[in-house]
């Protein structure tokens, strides 16, 4: 397969209405460099598929532009065509023909010469598994395997941008995990990923960075911060409480203070509250003191769900 | 093949049972109707020696306007969904987010109906050679008919694909497809012909604009006008209208070309604007 050249892909203040009027996306910017993978979080109508579909130059937005790389492309969908794929959701598929068939169609939509035509199909159907598939109607493919087919437009276009609008909607766990496996291929090839999902454990395990977007703004997570990465979730994101393994739970709860110390329901692990990790560290350090065994210690961090949650509640 | 949207209809197409079910009903209709001519001028008490190119005449006239009738109704039922089924089907942002503009997935969509239009065509080419074989018609005068016959589908199909993408829903563009052209194919000629009592008397310059008036904004237009006009000797046994054929011709061409190339732009409108549907 020829090599495409990354590209980053940059939506500079970009506002769009809907033709009612009503505003979708307002001022947004958003950055994601080659090979990154980011999660576009939100509400249902939060403007998450109206900012893929403006990428794709598919909607015209009343202000902003987006650039592929150096090159403009603002709503002009086969120039970004030669850049970006997007997966849309819901995902339309032709009926009535075969998934041969598709591979086919999309080829000569992409206008790839016969020959290169055939080596990009060939490579769609080893890398997403369709051999099996291809005399069979697009139809009568379970809903992972339509994705999937979704997806060889990708490998076809030989796009460096894929956009995918919610693509595990609707599949079971071993598809979303497939699909997952997939996605993080398209990523390591030096591809730049931008997902929406609202299935959130699978998204914080795909994505590198993330953003929460609400009524077509960005929802900080803190006070100076917009994105976040997973390293943020493991490390920044602190619920102020540490898991902690002990060999005598009840009498550590008494040393310590029950105001400071919960059992953990189920389990022999407590629940340990802290200002910050250097007063966690002092607990621990004067449960040792009095002798008791520490089996295991760690901090309790946020999930995306868990940040998302917070970011999008009425602040008080 | 360059339009991979003519690839693609034409391949569910002809997988579909309806191609072949369409085609032996068109047939077994045209089969009907020019029997018709050919039992009645036959059977005819009075038949002399120029009965061959009698039949001929009688099956051909009967041929081209069941023919044309019958197109009228085929040709924008396929076409009626078009876009509105792409839009249904969520297919459109795909299909935009490819090097296609929205005037080759329309033109490939309308290629597609043309294509279908002309099969039909070829299908019904036996009959209109009856008219050749007994001698009463000439080549030209069947390919002029052919000629006329496709152009009346081709803009009629274009007019339904433009109505399709206009419309959100199937069932509304076959509904609105259907309206249309029954206004313009039965409401509007018969609102031409009521208004006859308001031809002015007496002044002849008067009544003739008034004709012209009520011939060109009634009538000329409608899909079997110009087979009228081209055939009237045939139809009218030697008499003819009291218009410049020629004028008539090209008026109803030119109409033609403005509705196709209007709706068409109506058609690519629709394919953009149904990326803004909830």
């Amino acid at each position: 397969m020829s090599a495409f050249t990354p590209h980053k892909l940059f939506l500079r203040e970009i506002t769009i209405r809907y033709p009612n009027k009503a505003i979708a996306v307002s001022e947004l910017t958003l950055e994601v460099p080659p090979g990154e993978v980011f999660g576009l979080v939100g509400p249902n109508g939060a403007g998450k598929s109206s900012l893929l579909k403006c990428a794709a130059g598919l909607l015209k937005p009343v202000h902003g532009s987006v650039w592929c790389g150096d090159a403009e492309v603002t709503y002009n969908p086969r120039l970004t065509a030669g850049y970006l794929t997007l997966m849309p959701d819901p995902l339309g598929v032709y009926n009535d023909i075969t998934a041969a068939e598709y591979l086919e169609f999309f080829a000569m939509a992409f206008d790839l010469p016969q020959e290169l035509s055939r080596t990009r199909r060939q490579l769609a159907i080893d890398r997403l598994g369709l051999a099996p598939w291809l005399d069979h109607e697009v139809e009568t493919l379970s809903a992972g395997w339509q994705r999937r087919l979704a997806l060889s437009r990708v490998l076809l276009a030989n796009t460096p941008i894929v956009l995918l609008d919610e693509p595990a909607a609707g599949l079971d766990v071993s598809a979303r995990s497939d699909l997952l496996k997939i996605v993080r291929g398209f990523a390591a090839e030096g591809r730049t990923v931008v997902v929406t999902s609202h299935i959130l454990p699978e998204l914080e395990e795909l994505a590198d960075r993330f953003g929460i977007i609400q009524k077509g703004k960005w929802v900080p997570v803190s006070k100076d911060q917009i994105f976040f990465n997973r390293n943020d979730l493991t490390d920044s994101f602190q619920k102020g409480a540490w898991s902690l393994e002990c060999s005598s739970p009840d009498a550590v709860r008494l040393l310590l203070g029950e105001d400071k110390v919960q059992l953990l329901p189920g389990s022999n692990r407590l629940r340990l509250l802290a200002q910050n990790r250097e007063e966690a560290a002092e607990q621990v350090a004067r449960v040792m003191r009095a002798g008791h065994k520490i089996y295991h210690f760690e901090a309790e961090t946020l999930t995306l769900a868990e940040v998302t949650r917070e970011a999008l509640e009425p602040k008080t | 093949m360059k339009n991979p949207l003519l690839w693609l209809e034409l391949r569910i197409r002809i997988r579909e049972k309806k191609l072949w079910v369409i085609s032996f009903l068109y047939l077994l209709c045209l089969l009907g109707m020019s029997f018709v001519p050919l039992v009645s001028t036959i059977d005819h008490p009075y038949s002399s020696p120029t009965q061959p190119a009698n039949v001929g005449i009688a099956i051909f006239s009967t041929s081209i306007f069941t023919l044309m009738a019958l197109l009228l109704i085929i040709s924008p039922l396929s076409s009626a969904a078009a876009i509105s089924q792409e839009r249904e089907q969520r297919t459109l942002p795909g299909l935009l987010n490819t090097p296609l503009s929205s005037a080759q997935i329309a033109f490939g969509k309308l290629l597609a109906t043309w294509v279908f239009i002309l099969w039909l065509i070829g299908l019904s080419c036996p009959f209109l050679f009856l008219g050749m074989i007994w001698c009463g018609i000439s080549w030209w005068e069947v390919l002029s008919a052919l000629g006329i016959i496709f152009a009346a589908g081709m803009v009629t199909s274009t007019i339904a694909l433009g109505l399709s993408g206009y419309f959100k829903r199937t069932i509304t563009s076959y509904l609105g497809t259907g309206t249309v052209f029954f206004l313009w194919f039965i409401v509007w000629p018969i609102i031409g012909a009521l208004i006859s009592p308001l031809q002015p008397h007496g002044n002849k310059a008067e009544q003739a604009r008034f004709a012209n008036f009520q011939f060109y904004t009634f009538w000329d237009h409608h899909p079997v006008a110009p087979l009228v006009l081209a055939f009237q000797k045939e139809l009218f046994e030697g008499a003819s209208l009291p218009f410049n054929t020629t004028t008539a011709l090209l008026s109803a061409l030119g109409v033609w070309l403005a509705l196709g190339l209007i709706f068409f732009f109506v058609a690519c409108r629709g394919i953009r604007r149904a990326l803004t549907d909830k």
